[in-house]
């Protein structure tokens, strides 16, 4: 695949689209993105776990199952741009 | 306006040398004067000024603030976002509390960069943070405008995030010490994250000892943030100790030896004297050249991905920034395309194709293998020395022409493992280059902020750089 | 011919109190977005806390599916966006569910199956969405609320087992009391992937995803209109193209929803909010040991050793209340017939009209005494309603209420004999019939004794003393 077309591909992925005039420097960053994954192939890594968490640790306690106060239901919807009946209303979905 | 410590405002206000509401009068005034000069402020609330003050804590009264991607109830949290330009909280972060519950006074929201993603502070939808040192340069960031109103003299401690080097790259240059703390030693619940694995929320103010106030006020476990850890916090404050000669301290002689000015490397050397005739042991070391060289990609690679995926939230339905579409979906990516600048959708893109099922194995897999690998040989370090100290990276703060095309060097990059290590790290001011803080950065081992901050404040004693501050001219007084 | 593959996939909603990584409550029916916690909707900074009592119920679930279960709790991202998932991904268990390798028996016309359980894992549900024609509405109550997911492997290969599967699924989830699993309401939900091969050929063809599927009839027929549809492809050659379909109820066909040419990029990777969680060995063994006892044990003991039908047995055991009734009352009684012949006739139909738990109705010990009565033949099943009924809506003993309404057999064989003669008496032409040999009669007899005696009379005596009677007027 080409390579901008990868990269508007990814874009598309994550529901962003690419502006024409934003693609160069897309591209350079992308060849630095690479650049930093060939220094890594050169670490050999055979054999080792990948850290997910900055240690590993384990915990033992979960949450009990109680329930709180719940939120004001205006405050909930208030930083939302459009409610009908106390709904967000977003434009039609479409499959 | 007289700066205070802490401990200061404390005494003031208990020998009734202080009066709250003229100083809060005044504060509001020195506020918009170094607005006006600094731009470091996204909010300013002076709505109450803090009355019938209870004085049983050290910060009851204490004016701060915090960086603005933690959430503070019905005031507005943008993280510097268009993304989030009107966005407001209807939860405060648990630190928020914590400072709620000591009646500390936020008295605003500071400037970032762009969901923290940066190191400069120039990518704030509200524009650039300057230095309070000289106005023509960057504070650095992305916690710029924190260090920056702290090292003002505005107020005596704010808080921050630090994801890479983010408290402490503008700390060092704005001149004032910031700490990111263990991972996991302050909850992250209310913080919009930039990379939940490295994030961490931390600490700047102008001298240790109100550091380790702070510290131990908004430390310990919390239930909304399982990553929060359950072990008692120690009373930082009370075991400050000038006593380092059980102390021994790595210093990673091939970083130091990459340093391009030598006024850097002198300031250095002074405070590895400094330690020495304290009683520490000091040893040269070298850190592997291979792994010094992954530290900045294996973090871009794991901060991108994780990036992506925290902020695929950021969708204009629920909240903040919404555009225009002619179903749901095209609203989204458009929302998305112009909420976001450029630079961070890149980085959302990046991170993308590094998580992609295909791509896994050999981007983001291997940057945690190799993170792994970085981890554990600053882990057998560590085994050995208490502390290891570097150079805070290898520059003054840049003029903001300079700051766009600048590149992050290794000394930069050194910072970046108390992030993939969970380490805690502190930066203090240890002199000035071109009448610039320059500063030095010590890092220990998880959840001994105990030591590092000892050794921090025994260097402290022996500097003058304790508890300094640039206010700047103001002609309305 | 061709051999059907099927899998089936279940998420089943559970009934904690709070949801799975939030406070909010775990509620139904309520107004839209009253039952959000700011961590349901994704608001920026919020983070998870798993809720122990969903990994609790997990953890019965596996156990009574014989699964092995991983004591290394850990969660995964799955991402995607969507308006319905908040957070623009959904906390799940992709690389190490809770739960791994059971099975499940079930039964199809007399023969036992073995259906292997791939995984068992724990997950969030998402926010609920009404489409309009021009906008769509979101109610984020349901977000968030815990959910499990059960995979089979891919090893059933017909529509009856897939409905015997499910059928006994659903008795799993009810009887370890983890959900209410109604699939009209949705809280058990049902998707199925089905291919198919040649009978002894290996190769498999392009799987179809059957969505939405909402009652067990629907499913039984979408499968078999799904193999129909797929054999007719393929003996005309044509290819099979791989899709999510959903049933369509006006035209009783499966119908396409989306094409699916390249799979999803779901991008999983371990969720950084949450550390692994250490789980008490102890702990699991004590969820094990706590167990209620399952259908199918259940099951097993009704038949074998009560010797109830198997229609009656799958009746009790198809309404866990009604059964664990029924287990205590015959604790006390063991009329093992007589008590499920009532539970699951007049007192079943009382539940239905009060829309109530049998528990809420009555007291086992009150019943078991009514049931015992009636055993002994001291009342008669007429009499046995009647107080059966006094009892629902006074809710005192059999005794109590028998007293007040004066209910009692009367077993006197003379005032019985002086009741019998008398019916005789006013009814000649039927006493001639009985003489022509037309001894069905008795029962009218009877029922005029009855109603004389307004229902008091013992039948069995009376039926006795009258064919004494008869057989006397005849000599």
């Amino acid at each position: 695949m080409d390579e901008k077309e990868l990269l508007r591909q990814l874009a598309k992925d994550i529901r962003i689209s690419v502006r024409d005039e934003d693609m160069p420097s897309l591209c350079q960053v992308y060849h630095t993105f690479l650049e930093h994954i060939a220094c890594l192939e050169k670490i050999e890594t055979e054999g080792v776990e990948p850290l997910v968490f900055p240690f590993d640790v384990e915990i033992h306690e979960l949450r009990e199952d109680e329930v709180d106060e719940v939120y004001d239901i205006d405050d909930l919807l208030k930083n939302a741009k459009n409610v009908k009946d106390n709904q967000i209303l977003v434009p039609k979905v479409v499959e | 306006m007289k700066v205070y410590s802490i401990e200061q405002w404390h005494d003031g206000l208990l020998n009734g040398t202080i009066d709250v509401s003229l100083y809060y009068q005044q504060l509001q005034k020195e506020a918009l004067f170094q607005q006006k000069r600094l731009n470091a402020l996204t909010t300013i609330c002076f709505q109450t000024p803090p009355q019938d003050l209870i004085f049983n804590s050290l910060l009851a009264g204490v004016p701060y603030v915090l960086k603005d991607n933690i959430c503070t109830y019905q005031i507005p949290t943008t993280a510097s976002s268009r993304m989030l330009k009107d966005f407001i909280p209807v939860y405060d972060a648990h630190v928020v509390q914590r400072l709620k519950q000591e009646n500390a006074c936020l008295i605003g929201k500071a400037s970032m960069d762009e969901l923290s993603m940066g190191s400069t502070n120039m990518t704030a939808i509200t524009g650039p943070v300057y230095n309070p040192w000289d106005t023509k340069r960057i504070a650095g960031g992305s916690s710029g405008g924190s260090a920056s109103l702290v090292a003002s003299g505005l107020v005596p401690f704010a808080l921050g995030t630090d994801t890479g080097d983010s408290i402490r790259r503008p700390a060092g240059f704005c001149g004032v010490i910031g700490m990111k703390p263990t991972w996991g030693l302050i909850s992250r619940y209310g913080i919009i994250p930039y990379a939940a694995s490295l994030d961490a929320v931390g600490v700047l103010t102008r001298s240790v000892q109100d550091l380790s106030i702070v510290l131990e006020k908004i430390a310990g476990y919390d239930f909304h943030d399982m990553t929060s850890s359950r072990l008692s916090i120690p009373h930082y404050r009370q075991n400050l100790s000038l006593d380092i000669s059980n102390v021994k301290v790595a210093i990673i002689q091939n970083i130091v030896d990459i340093l391009e000015d030598d006024r850097i490397k002198t300031l250095f050397q002074n405070c590895v004297s400094l330690l020495k005739k304290a009683g520490a042991t000091v040893h040269n070391i070298t850190f592997s050249q291979t792994y010094l060289e992954a530290i900045f990609p294996v973090y871009q690679i794991i901060a991108n991905s994780e990036a992506t995926s925290h902020h695929a939230s950021l969708d204009g339905i629920k909240y903040g920034f919404q555009s225009q579409g002619q179903n749901l979906e095209e609203m989204i990516v458009h929302t998305r395309s112009q909420g976001f600048h450029p630079n961070i959708q890149q980085r959302f893109i990046l991170g993308s194709l590094a998580l992609k099922q295909e791509n896994q194995e050999k981007m983001f897999k291997k940057a945690q293998k190799v993170r792994r690998l970085i981890v554990e040989d600053i882990q057998k370090i560590l085994k050995t020395y208490d502390i290891v100290m570097i150079p805070n990276g290898d520059g003054i703060a840049p003029l903001i022409e300079e700051a766009k095309s600048q590149s992050h060097t290794l000394v930069d990059d050194f910072l970046i493992i108390a992030n993939l290590a969970g380490l805690p790290s502190l930066t203090l001011p240890c002199g000035f280059v071109d009448d610039m803080p320059v500063a030095v950065n010590l890092m220990g081992r998880c959840f001994d902020e105990q030591t590092v901050l000892n050794c921090a404040y025994t260097l402290e004693s022996m500097m003058p750089y304790c508890r300094q501050y640039a206010k700047g001219e103001r002609n309305d007084v | 011919m061709y051999e059907a593959v099927i899998g089936i996939e279940v998420h089943c909603e559970l009934k904690t109190k709070s949801k799975m990584f939030s406070m909010a409550p775990v509620t139904f029916g309520c107004p839209p977005n009253t039952q959000v916690h700011v961590i349901d909707m994704a608001m920026p900074g919020t983070l998870p806390a798993v809720n122990k009592k969903a990994v609790e119920m997990a953890i019965r679930v596996c156990h009574a599916l014989h699964m092995d279960i991983d004591d290394l709790l850990r969660f995964d991202r799955k991402n995607y966006y969507y308006a319905d998932l908040p957070k623009g991904f959904q906390i799940t268990q992709y690389y190490h569910p809770i739960g791994k390798n059971g099975y499940l028996d079930i039964e199809v016309e007399g023969e036992t199956f073995k259906i292997p359980i791939e995984r068992v894992h724990l997950e969030e549900d998402t926010a609920k969405m009404t489409h309009n024609d021009h906008y769509t509405l979101i109610d984020y109550n349901r977000a968030g609320i815990p959910l499990i997911e059960i995979v089979t492997k891919p090893q059933l290969h017909t529509s009856q087992q897939v409905v015997a599967y499910l059928e006994a699924l659903r008795l799993i989830l009810i009887y370890t009391d983890v959900s209410d699993a109604v699939m009209a309401e949705g809280s058990m939900r049902c998707d199925v992937n089905i291919s198919l091969r040649q009978s002894h050929d290996s190769i498999l063809g392009e799987k179809v995803e059957i969505k939405n599927l909402n009652s067990l009839v629907n499913i039984q027929k979408a499968i078999d209109y799904e193999i129909e549809r797929q054999t007719d492809l393929l003996q005309k050659k044509l290819p099979i193209a791989r899709q999510t379909r959903r049933f369509d109820e006006k035209t009783q066909t499966t119908v396409v929803m989306r094409e699916k040419q390249s799979l999803l990029d779901y991008r999983y990777y371990p969720e950084v909010n949450i550390l692994p969680v250490r789980l008490d060995k102890q702990w699991i063994q004590v969820i094990q040991k706590q167990l209620p006892q399952l259908p199918e044990q259940r099951r097993q003991r009704y038949q074998m050793q009560y010797h109830l039908s198997l229609q009656d047995t799958m009746m009790l055991l198809s309404h866990k209340d009604l059964s664990d009734f029924y287990d205590q009352v015959v604790s006390i009684y063991p009329h093992y017939q007589t008590i499920c012949h009532w539970l699951i006739g007049d007192v079943r139909a009382y539940l239905r009209q009060y829309q109530k738990k049998v528990s809420e109705l009555l007291l086992v010990q009150d019943f078991a005494e009514l049931m015992h009565m009636l055993e002994m033949k001291k009342i008669s099943s007429k009499q046995t309603k009647q107080i059966l009924e006094f009892m629902i809506l006074e809710k005192k003993s059999p005794y109590v209420l028998m007293e007040r309404y004066h209910i009692q057999q009367v077993s006197d064989e003379q005032l019985l004999s002086q009741y019998i003669e008398e019916v005789l008496h006013d009814y000649p032409q039927q006493v001639a019939d009985y003489y022509a040999g037309k001894h069905q009669i008795c029962s009218f007899f009877v029922g005029q004794v009855m109603k004389k005696t307004k229902g008091q009379a013992n039948p069995q005596k009376t039926n006795e003393l009258l064919k004494c009677l008869l057989e006397k007027r005849k000599v």
